[in-house]
């Protein structure tokens, strides 16, 4: 059964296919991953992550042209769906209502 | 710099296929991404963990969600329990779990390594969809089994056959390219329109041939390899359309078939049309002729059509022609074609490590044995407190399969090498070897004979512990279990096992050396030592006459054999070894005629002036070719010994003649008319015989004619040197580049490696059968060893009080001597049973040994029987040492 909920790693795989905009295969998506959380990112995981996503509709995928420098092969391109950017939307908007009214104790350390 | 092979091999088995070159393309690039900025080895341990990752989710994706919420099922629970106890127990006893390991790790590599060979070589089906249509078609005919075809019989084949759905035929070429920088000459092969869109593989680049680039007068298209295609254009992908000169003509790339289309072997370089029969043309023979035989048939039957149906098809078809009622077809699948030659062999071997497998089980066996003895007591502690059978069964076991699948890991491991070392060996003797790979199927194969061993040297400690009595073992845990006897019988009798299957397979091993040794002492009938030989062709276009071609050669053998240290120079058809095999039809003078089925066929050498003396083939009688056979004069021959005692038994054969007949055969280059011209021959010599193409063959009947009178235009030259002839490589290139910077210099090789090759099956066969051998023998050895040691050790305390009572030191040692003695000798026995049925396989692979050869068997036993001696002397030593002191005083 697909859980409904986004997990962590989920999320941040579909935060850094927008972040990446255009070129979205997974060699950039894993690099993406590494320099926004400063640590490595398995990219098993993130493969596994990306089929994941796809079976349950919220990436979907493109095969390009292949291109002789990769050795003849072509990338295979993922896209956002409408139904993810409506989730990340919403998990976005609940944690910030679990956020709302913190910032004093952060500030203080 | 690309990540490491073989983590590169286990990613592309774990990954499904149609994600795996998306996959692998992005962590190249990671890996490159890394390797750039942290440096080689930090991404080379980067890029290995992650083919673990991966291999780990993907398989086992259970192992990685082991932390969720998930709850293992309860029996699932007690079987992960009986394995991490196991576990624990075995990382107690280190000892044992390294060389029980390591055992079954040799015995696994082994078998792991021959399978994945069998597996990509024989299983795996041809790169081809839909393999198993394709066959393999020839012709029959009076006195041809496996005949190839004439351009009009396959021509009435394609169009006239109503049983394949395509038929198409091809042709070995040779293609001197221009490049430029100078030519070179690369093997390609002439292929029929319909023959690349049968076998069914696409282009990388391109398109396949067209009808009108198939016809005599239509453009001249060619079709490159990948491999070519990087070596000369570095993968540009705007070939397509570029024009290169092939033998002086300029044809238009096509197309570029991808690096695994590998027809009709491995190494073709490019395909070029057939174009009906130009090659004949450009000799100028009859395009309609049908004496002219060189194409191969390959075709794909329709569906529902059986062999029989189609074969007689096109018997039929060649039968309306001219009333050839012997002619008639065969055909057989392209894989059996393909493989059939090999298979055989590749199960002996896997036979081979089969038994060395079972040996390393049978000594793992006997390492948990005295395992599970020494905790007999535990064991019985752990029944009485309730434990039951089965559950102590589950735990040993788990502790067996945790050996083996541990072992079968390394195992996998040393196959990876193996497997590279088998190839290296092997050279070109093993076909599709480039389709050998650890693949999926192997994993599971290695996966499947660790489990299967793992419960085969499992099962015997657990048997053997159910005959265990309860009390007896928990009155003294280490005593009481030893002197049972069932215990001592069950642990000789693997011992004997595993001697009676070294035997077998040291048998097998000698017989095959003893072969070896007889097939390398053949006389060769020439001296294969120093010679350089390397073979130049001379373009009709450019070199039409005879006098023009003679004069290159004399030329070139003047310059040649001015070079430092090149003793002498000649010029001959075909080089011994290189595999040429040209034969024609002959009538000897004042015979009977002959139906035409019962002609006398001989192989023809042309060789030019000094052939003798340069190649070392002795003139026996008569006189060698001088300047007295010219073009003009009387037409000589020098037959060899077999010919003169053939055909002319009980004579002289000098000055004895014999007409040139209307048979031809051998490789397409080899079909000119000349050879045809039915000329007369004056025997003037006659010479030693030469094995020409492989040692074991025997000797057939060979004339040779001087050059001046056929001038041939592609010779080899011969050239023998004081020194390495190596060094020379270079210089001779340059001459001929000297004469005519147009020219390519092919086949450049020593004579000794021409040698070596045509052995290299036979050698193959030797050297790992005689490796699986050894280490059969080895682990034998072992077993022996480990048990009289063990018995030893068990009987420390019996031997001393003996001592101590006064037995001499040499009864102790001969009788436990005499014990390993026993168990040698009924081993041998079994043994030597074993081989006279088993080596029966191997008596289509012995050249001038038989199967029951005595020397063999002697020299097996002997030497297995010495080595014995000394697995037992060692321990039988240490018994004699005891002393009698110590040994009461533990009591």
């Amino acid at each position: 059964m697909p859980r409904e909920t986004l997990g962590e790693f989920e999320h941040q795989v579909l935060l850094a296919i927008l972040q990446l905009g255009g070129d979205s295969y997974s060699a950039p998506i894993v690099m993406e991953m590494e320099k926004r959380s400063g640590r490595d990112v398995a990219p098993a995981a993130v493969y596994i992550a990306l089929r994941r996503l796809e079976q349950r509709g919220l990436v979907q995928s493109t095969k390009e042209e292949p291109e002789p420098q990769r050795g003849g092969r072509g990338k295979r391109i993922f896209e956002v769906t409408p139904t993810a950017i409506e989730k990340l939307r919403e998990s976005r908007r609940a944690m910030e209502s679990f956020w709302d009214g913190l910032d004093p104790v952060f500030e203080k350390r | 710099m690309t990540p490491p092979a073989l983590a590169r091999r286990i990613l592309r088995a774990s990954l499904p296929q149609i994600d795996r070159d998306d996959v692998l393309a992005n962590l190249d690039q990671l890996y490159e991404e890394r390797r750039t900025r942290r440096g080689a080895g930090h991404a080379n341990r980067w890029y290995w963990r992650q083919a673990l990752t991966f291999a780990v989710r993907l398989r086992w994706p259970r192992l990685a969600t082991s932390n969720s919420t998930r709850r293992p099922r309860a029996d699932i629970s007690a079987v992960l329990y009986d394995f991490r106890v196991a576990a624990r127990g075995l990382v107690r006893a280190p000892t044992y779990t390294v060389v029980a390991g390591l055992t079954i790790a040799l015995g696994i590599g082994a078998t792991t390594s021959i399978f994945s060979i069998v597996n990509g070589v024989i299983l795996k089906p041809l790169p081809y969809p839909n393999a198993q249509e394709i066959v393999v078609v020839w012709r029959t005919d009076q006195g041809v089994t496996r005949g190839v075809l004439s351009y009009p019989d396959f021509d009435d084949w394609r169009r006239e056959n109503s049983t394949f759905a395509s038929l198409g035929g091809h042709a070995e070429h040779m293609g001197v390219f221009q490049w430029d920088e100078g030519a070179t000459q690369l093997v390609g092969e002439r292929v029929s329109v319909e023959l690349l869109p049968l076998l069914g593989v696409r282009p990388v680049l391109g398109r396949w041939f067209t009808d009108d680039e198939d016809r005599l007068d239509g453009p001249r298209a060619i079709i490159l390899h990948h491999r070519l295609w990087h070596q000369r254009f570095g993968g540009d992908t705007s070939v397509v359309g570029r024009t290169i000169r092939v033998d002086d003509r300029p044809h238009t790339i096509v197309g570029v078939m991808p690096p695994e289309f590998l027809f009709p072997v491995a190494t073709r370089d490019y395909w070029i049309p057939l174009r009906e029969d130009e090659t004949l043309r450009d000799v100028g023979f009859d395009r309609r002729t049908r004496y002219l035989n060189f194409i191969d048939v390959v075709a794909r039957l329709q569906p529902n059509v059986t062999a029989e149906a189609a074969v007689a098809d096109l018997a039929a078809i060649g039968q309306r022609v001219d009333g050839r009622n012997n002619f008639g077809a065969g055909l057989e699948g392209l894989h059996e074609h393909a493989v059939g030659g090999v298979r055989f062999m590749l199960f002996v071997f896997l036979g081979a490590v089969g038994l060395v497998l079972a040996i390393a089980c049978a000594n793992v066996a006997n390492l948990a044995l005295s395992r599970a003895t020494s905790r007999s007591r535990e064991m019985a502690l752990r029944s009485a407190l309730g434990a039951g059978r089965w559950r102590l069964a589950r735990h040993m076991l788990a502790e067996s399969l945790l050996v083996a699948l541990a072992g079968g890991a390394v195992g996998v491991a040393i196959a990876a090498g193996g497997v590279d070392l088998f190839l290296r060996i092997a050279g070109d003797t093993i076909p599709r070897s480039h389709e050998v790979s650890l693949d999926g199927v192997v994993l599971g194969f290695a996966t499947a004979i660790s489990v299967l061993s793992g419960l085969a040297f499992g099962l015997i400690p657990v048997l053997q512990n159910r005959s265990t009595r309860l009390d007896a073992a928990l009155r003294d845990g280490t005593r009481g279990a030893t002197v049972d006897r069932r215990h001592h019988l069950l642990r000789d009798g693997l011992v004997v096992t595993q001697i009676g299957l070294a035997v077998v397979l040291l048998t097998g091993a000698g017989l095959l050396l003893n072969s070896f040794i007889r097939l390398t002492s053949v006389d060769a009938g020439f001296d294969p030592n120093n010679v350089l030989t390397a073979s130049v062709s001379l373009p009709v276009e450019r070199y039409a006459s005879d006098d023009v071609v003679l004069q290159f050669f004399d030329d070139l053998v003047t310059r040649v054999g001015g070079l430092p240290g090149v003793t002498r120079v000649a010029t001959s058809y075909s080089p011994p070894f290189a595999g040429s095999n040209f034969q024609q039809s002959f009538l000897v003078e004042g015979q009977d005629p002959v139906p035409s089925d019962q002609t006398p066929w001989a192989g023809t050498v042309i060789v030019g002036g000094g052939y003798f003396q340069a190649s070392g083939v002795t003139v026996l009688r008569g006189r060698e070719f001088d300047v007295r056979d010219r073009g003009g004069a009387p037409r000589v021959a020098i037959v060899n010994e077999t010919m003169a005692m053939t055909h002319w038994p009980g004579e002289d054969a000098l000055g004895k003649r014999f007409q040139i007949g209307s048979g031809i055969s051998g490789a397409a280059a080899s079909l000119d008319p000349r050879f045809l011209a039915r000329e007369w021959l004056t025997v003037v010599g006659v010479a030693a015989d030469v094995r020409r193409r492989e040692l074991g063959d025997d000797p057939i009947p060979e004339f040779y004619r001087p050059h001046a009178q056929m001038a041939w235009p592609a010779m080899s030259l011969l050239v023998r040197t004081a020194g390495h002839p190596e060094q020379l490589i270079g210089a001779l290139q340059r001459e001929v580049w000297a004469l005519d910077p147009r020219l390519a210099v092919t086949d450049v090789s020593t004579v000794r490696e021409l040698l070596h090759q045509s052995i290299a099956t036979p050698r193959l066969r030797m050297t790992l059968l005689s490796a699986f051998a050894l280490v059969a023998a080895f682990l034998a050895m072992i077993g022996v060893y480990g048990v009289m040691a063990l018995t030893v050790a068990q009987r420390t305390q019996e031997i001393g009080v003996r001592m101590a009572l006064g037995a001499a030191r040499t009864r102790v040692i001969g009788e436990v001597l005499a014990r390993g003695f026993r168990m040698t000798g009924l081993g041998i026995v079994i043994g030597v049973g074993g081989s006279v049925a088993a080596t029966r396989v191997l008596s289509t692979m012995l050249f001038g040994v038989s199967a029951y050869d005595p020397l063999t068997y002697t020299a097996v036993t002997g030497s297995l029987v010495l080595v014995a001696a000394l697995a037992c002397y060692l321990p039988a030593h240490r018994a004699s040492r005891v002393d009698p002191l110590e040994a009461i005083r533990a009591e």
